[in-house]
């Protein structure tokens, strides 16, 4: 082995590596199945290294892990039929949850530690009930903090069509969060 | 919220560009005209703090999952024996 790929070796060592667990994350909200996540996550990697040579030092390693992840789920995971891309929650206002927790028996300006309350796994729940295309849009800005323009990229979509689901998935989460609080009883109506 | 919460009168204008403003997606005059009225307007910043944290709530309860030892292994085992990168 020469050095040189061995160097190589060792810096997607260093750098990917620490990703893991946000990619692994990211894979199971995308494949909602521990065992799919990890062939996702394997694949990833594997492709990854494989084109290492071709990422170039110094710029965004994350964005250009994320694009090849993104791009191994649509091609392992994309169903073969044309999926509905309504959500619910579009008839829903603007500030569905924060106008039901502001109208509700919390108190004045509690919405924020109501929604710390609700538990992980709901949260979970209401990510993975997200059609693939909102979910993935979610993921990508909320989740992992990429902007509006590099997740449109990674997607190949257009700007617009990445603002629209992420506002629409928002508010369907939204919805999914306020029949969270509703049911655990953390507020009263 | 009703308009009258707020001396200024476009509230309403503001609150359709909240979310872009939280996520960063304004332009930086727009964002800093934003930025000042919810330095004013008190039911606006809520809102603001309201979609910021809701942002983070999502994040940090989905975002943090325990990675399978065996996948992990599975990787660097991977890394160890594969072709190096690069090569045909």
């Amino acid at each position: 082995m020469s050095g040189e790929t061995d160097d190589l070796r060792k810096r997607f060592e260093r750098d990917a590596l620490p990703m893991l667990r946000s990619i692994y994350s990211a894979a199971l909200r995308m494949t909602r199945s521990p065992s799919d996540a990890e062939d996702l996550v394997q694949e990833t990697y594997l492709r990854a290294f494989r084109g290492f040579q071709g990422f170039e030092e110094g710029t965004n390693l994350k964005a250009w892990m994320y694009r090849i992840l993104t791009n191994t789920f649509i091609n392992m995971y994309r169903k073969k039929q044309r999926e509905p891309m309504t959500v619910s929650g579009d008839e829903m206002g603007d500030w569905y949850l924060y106008e039901r927790l502001d109208g509700s028996a919390v108190g004045p300006s509690a919405e924020s530690s109501v929604l710390e309350a609700i538990p992980e796994e709901d949260v979970k729940a209401a990510v993975d009930a997200l059609p693939e295309g909102f979910r993935v849009v979610v993921l990508l800005v909320d989740v992992e903090g990429f902007s509006y323009k590099e997740t449109a990229e990674m997607l190949g979509i257009p700007i617009g069509t990445v603002m629209s689901r992420l506002h629409r998935g928002r508010k369907s989460l939204e919805k999914a969060l306020w029949e969270s609080v509703r049911e655990r009883g953390v507020v009263r109506e | 919220m009703s308009e009258s919460d707020c001396s200024e009168g476009d509230c309403g204008e503001i609150l359709r560009e909240l979310e872009l403003f939280v996520d960063r997606e304004l332009d930086p005059s727009r964002y800093e005209e934003i930025e000042a009225h919810i330095g004013r307007c008190g039911p606006c910043l809520e809102r603001a703090e309201f979609r910021r944290r809701l942002r983070e709530i999502i994040a940090s309860k989905c975002g943090r999952e325990a990675v399978p030892q065996a996948l992990a292994d599975r990787i660097r085992e991977m890394l160890a024996s594969s072709e190096p990168p690069g090569q045909p």
